[in-house]
């Protein structure tokens, strides 16, 4: 078992070219299990792409991923999402014409289905050691990312903001080791924001290791441990949020006028 | 004989049928990879164009129009088939924006359908056409070997075609933006092309290669519906070597399939392997060739495209209304067998239930996971064979090897599909379909005399033993695999299946296996399909297994409604009443306009069906969400279900104790069904302004009316009775509406409330929407062009 503190997942070399664009270059990242590490740039720097790499929806040109010291380049998507790499989508990727509560329940039967062959973790945000039915998995889930009044509503139906917590508590119904997370904050308001940095803190505190793409500045700070910055696919800086926020690299390329505000 | 000279003569032939593919085949992937929407009708644009050809071309003493031979090329080369291609552009596919794989597929499927239909209605199959071959007596001498000038022709005819398309596609400025389509339709609108308009050049171009290619082959054969409909097949399979999109890798596609089609006949097509034959070999090597390039293909990547608002909605069925309809079902069976007293007359209930099943195997597959099959009667085929080989003397192993057998071959043809994407699955299962008519079912050993005699069932307790009797157990198996297929849809499984055609990409990054569950469905669906045909307890003539009847099943299934298993019925209802009830019923009616035109009924239902699935492109939901949403409200309503019940329960008994003739319990029947059920709950519920009353006695003042009606004499043709009994029920329901004064009208489909604050980023804008902006705006299309 590793220490809460060790790196869990990391890449090395990963590069994706798209004909003659290099879209990833290079690109070396450690995420650890117990923090919140963050993946910044402009649009276009690649941060999509490198989630795509490493849920293995996309095959990188060339390097590795690794998943607690194990190759897991050349897995399939179901394979490393069944050892614990689960995410959610920029462009959201819920299932539309069923409700709030099956979307969350689909992903913990699927789950249920997979971890007699491959075991899973424990449900981080359940009290630890209880052993939870489905429905009370889906319950829980639903009533900590306040999704509790539109369980019986259409996920089709939602607004952006909401659709994309269906999508966190359906990534955190497979109990995974690491979480991709693409933008989850767009769509929320401020005080919606603020819960949802809370609630990302409590599930890092019990041990998980969360990726976090975000273009809301004041989030990255608050809850990121570490951040990596992307920027025509190379990583340009990397750093404590502190060390970020003074890289004059960094300033130039992307923070510039939100820092300087 | 191998001898250099037959090689020789066996190459040439060979690569004039693959410069043929060649042209044809590249019409196809222009069009797809413009449009993209694959045409599956791309060979039947051929076919309607070769007969078209041999119409205008040929001499007045076969009834052609005598045209000169370069003004007819001309003309349907290049006016009549552009002219088709773009109004089946304008007309049918433009309505498609947004709609599922699934509707599109099978849109074009209808449009196959309904062409094929057209030509055998207008031009019978009962006379050999035949197209002469330009300078038909000249050859070069080559060697030994002789080519004749139409050989030559056609080669330098698609090297023709791929200079100019290569020309057209990367040099003229349409031709990149009809690349560029693909890549992103509305970055291309944005940057001010016109995509509808590039969508129907593509379609125009697409139609013309289709027509060159028809009337050439059709030079080389004859003018054959079918054999020229199902060379989309052979088009396919040399599109797929390059991935459908690659023009170049396409000719590579056809040179080898037309080489190998010629080397197969000359090789293989007199060889036996025991004692079955290898005759149809050729025939088959598209499909062997289809399977061969998809083995080799990577597994396609999961693209996360973000959400698809697909417009079909479906209800989760409850399993209190699945057992009701189950147990409603099997108890109106029953009813109607035992009213229709001669044995012979009740062959149209046993089709009936015979296609449901068919139909409904297709609802977890198609309906719940979104995939889909082309291939449904070649399982039922196998379902059937297994049953006339191994059933004869204990038949219940009979229909338990044919499940198997069929599972085991689903998931072996699903394989390789299922791992790319959406589309191949139809291209492989329709290039299995035909792989299966030309190559097993095609077996004096399987299929003696072209007919397969599957035994009946003898499960010791009870064997059918007529035609009620085959009802009945028909009857009871779809009831009850229709319990099972809805207690799978409010299962995790379902719940799989509806996520897996909502999001492929998100089932994965859960850790589904997306190729195993697809299988498992695929399996399932294909065994069920077999039991269809290991039950049909009668002699099924081979032609019933063939790729038309498979595509032809699917459409009906789809426009019944795939996604319910109400729907599987109502398909079932179509395929009988359209395939078998109304042709014999009405074999001696016509439908004429002042002497104008006249067409027979049975030549009208040859294209009717094509037609009625090309309208799914408007209502993909199909019949069944139209039906459910008339007759929910009765099912919410104890009192207007008591009353839906009993109104047809007494008329079936006045008629079976004869107090009224059949055709009087029909009338009756379809006025309580079509005006009473329908209108019970508005009447039974207090509405403010409603004159409930007035409008209840006027339906029993109509019910009566119709019933004193004595239509077994006063009206001679059957067709007449129909149509009026029909119109007997609006007019009924009609002045009921009136006379109460305020019916609400009907609940609208529960389309999902689009929220606003998604507009444009969880979906593609539509051309509604830029539509609405527009007017929003004040804009309209003149301002852009002065823009421009």
């Amino acid at each position: 078992m590793s220490s809460p503190e060790a790196v869990l997942l990391s890449t090395r070399g990963l590069t994706v070219r798209f004909g003659g664009h290099l879209a990833v270059s290079d690109v070396d990242l450690d995420v650890s299990a117990g923090r919140v590490t963050g993946l910044i740039g402009p649009n276009g720097a690649g941060k999509t792409t490198t989630f795509n790499m490493i849920s293995g929806v996309l095959r990188p040109s060339g390097g590795t991923v690794r998943l607690d010291g194990a190759d897991i380049s050349r897995l399939g998507t179901h394979k490393r999402a069944r050892l614990g790499v689960g995410r959610t989508f920029q462009r959201l990727e819920i299932f539309s014409s069923m409700t709030v509560r099956d979307n969350v329940r689909v992903g913990a039967e699927i789950r249920q289905g997979w971890s007699r062959v491959t075991p899973s973790g424990a449900q981080l945000l359940a009290p630890e050691g209880s052993v939870l039915s489905i429905d009370d998995e889906v319950d829980l889930l639903l009533h900590r990312l306040g999704l509790d009044d539109v369980a019986g509503s259409l996920a089709s139906a939602l607004p952006t903001g909401q659709a994309r917590l269906v999508e966190l508590a359906r990534a955190l119904a497979i109990r995974p080791r690491v979480l991709l997370l693409d933008e989850p904050a767009s769509g929320l308001d401020d005080s919606e924001t603020e819960a949802f940095g809370e609630l990302l803190a409590e599930l890092a505190a019990a041990g998980l290791a969360i990726f976090l793409v975000e273009h809301d500045v004041a989030l990255v700070m608050s809850v990121c441990s570490h951040i990596y910055v992307l920027d025509f696919g190379q990583v340009i800086a990397s750093g404590t949020p502190a060390e970020i926020q003074h890289n004059q690299v960094v300033l130039d390329a992307y923070l510039g006028s939100a820092a300087a505000s | 004989m191998i001898t250099f000279a037959n090689f020789l003569s066996f190459t040439i032939v060979g690569i004039a049928t693959a410069a043929v593919y060649a042209i044809a085949a590249s019409g196809l992937v222009v069009t797809y990879s413009t449009s993209g929407i694959f045409n599956f009708a791309h060979g039947a644009i051929g076919m309607i164009s070769a007969f078209l050809y041999w119409q205008v071309s040929a001499p007045t003493a076969v009834g052609g129009w005598a045209w000169p031979t370069w003004w007819s090329l001309i003309f349907v080369i290049f006016i009549a088939a552009p002219l088709l291609g773009a109004t089946i552009e304008r007309v049918i596919m433009r309505g498609l924006d947004g709609a599922s794989e699934v509707v599109k597929i099978v849109v074009t499927v209808s449009l196959l359908l309904a062409l094929y239909g057209l030509a055998l209605a207008i031009w019978p199959g009962n006379l050999t056409r035949s197209i002469p071959r330009l300078f038909a007596d000249k050859f070069v001498r080559l060697g030994t070997v002789n080519v004749p000038y139409h050989r030559i022709i056609i080669l330098i005819a698609a090297i023709i075609v791929a200079i100019v398309l290569r020309l057209v596609l990367y040099r003229s400025r349409s031709g990149v933006a009809m690349r560029a389509v693909v890549d992103d339709r509305n970055l291309v609108r944005l940057n001010g092309a016109r995509p509808g308009r590039l969508s129907m050049l593509s379609w125009a171009i697409g139609a013309s290669l289709a027509a060159l290619s028809g009337v050439l082959v059709a030079a080389l054969l004859n003018v054959d519906a079918i054999t020229l409909t199902l060379i989309v097949v052979n088009c396919y399979a040399a599109a797929v070597v390059g991935k459908l999109k690659s023009l170049p890798m396409t000719f590579l596609g056809a040179l080898i399939l037309g080489l190998g089609e010629s080397y197969a006949a000359w090789l293989l097509g007199a060889k036996r392997i025991g004692d079955y034959s290898l005759g149809g070999i050729q025939f088959a090597l598209p499909a062997i060739m289809l399977f061969v390039v998809m083995v080799l293909q990577p597994q396609a990547r999961l693209r996360a495209v973000g959400v698809q608002r697909v417009r079909e909605s479906w209800r989760v069925p409850s399993m209190k209304g699945a057992l009701w309809g189950a147990g409603a079902l099997v108890v109106i069976v029953y009813g109607i067998t035992d009213l229709i007293g001669a044995d012979p007359a009740r062959a149209p209930v046993v089709s009936v239930m015979f296609g449901a099943i068919i139909c409904l195997s297709l609802v977890p597959l198609t309906g719940y996971a979104g995939q889909i099959s082309l291939a449904q009667m070649s399982f039922m085929g196998i379902g059937a064979v297994a049953m006339s080989q191994v059933g004869e003397h204990k038949t219940p192993a009979g229909v338990i090897v044919a499940l198997a057998i069929c599972a085991v071959v689903g998931a072996l043809v699903a394989l390789p599909a299922l791992r790319l994407t959406g589309i191949y699955l139809a291209l492989a299962t329709a290039a299995f379909a035909l792989f299966m008519s030309k190559l097993v079912f095609s077996q004096l050993r399987l299929v003696p005399g072209q007919n397969v005699k599957v035994p009946k069932l003898d499960l010791g307790v009870f064997a059918p033993s007529d035609n009620q009797q085959q009802a009945m157990l028909l009857a009871v198996v779809f009831a009850g695999l229709a319990i099972f297929v809805v207690w799978l849809r409010r299962g995790s499984y379902g719940r799989r299946l509806i996520a897996i055609k909502d999001s492929p990409v998100a089932c994965a990054t859960l850790g589904l296996d997306l190729t195993r569950t697809k299988i498992g469905v695929f399996a399932l669906s294909a065994s069920i399909a077999g039991l269809a045909g290991a039950l049909a307890n009668r002699s099924i003539p081979a032609t019933d297994f063939d790729l038309i009847s498979s595509m032809s099943v699917t459409m009906l299934a789809v426009v019944g409604g795939i996604g319910a298993v109400g729907g599987a019925l109502v398909g079932g209802v179509l395929q009988g009443t359209l395939a078998t009830f109304i042709p014999n019923l009405l074999h001696d009616n016509a439908l004429g306009l002042f002497g104008f035109f006249k067409i027979q009924v049975p030549s009208l239902m040859q294209f009717t069906p094509g037609f009625i699935g090309i309208s799914l492109g408007r209502n993909p939901s199909g019949a069944m969400g139209d039906i459910a949403d008339a007759y929910r409200a009765v099912g919410e309503s104890r009192e207007a279900t008591a009353l839906s019940i009993t109104g047809p329960v007494v008329l079936w008994f006045l008629a079976r104790s004869h107090s009224i003739s059949n055709w009087t319990f029909i009338a009756t029947i379809v006025v309580v069904v079509m005006a009473v059920i329908p209108l019970l709950p508005v009447l039974l519920s207090p509405i403010p302004g409603g004159r409930a009353g007035l409008a209840g006695a006027a339906l029993i003042i109509g019910v009566v009316i119709t019933g004193a009606i004595d239509w077994g004499t006063a009206i001679g043709s059957s067709a007449v009775r129909l149509v009026l009994m029909v119109l007997a029920a609006v007019v009924v329901a009609r002045v009921a509406v009136e006379l109460h004064g305020a019916v609400p009208a009907l609940a609208e489909r529960p389309a999902p409330a689009p929220s606003p604050d998604l507009f444009g980023i969880d979906r593609a804008i539509l051309r509604t929407d830029v539509s609405t902006i527009d007017r929003a705006l004040g804009v309209t299309e003149e301002d852009f062009r002065v823009l421009a």
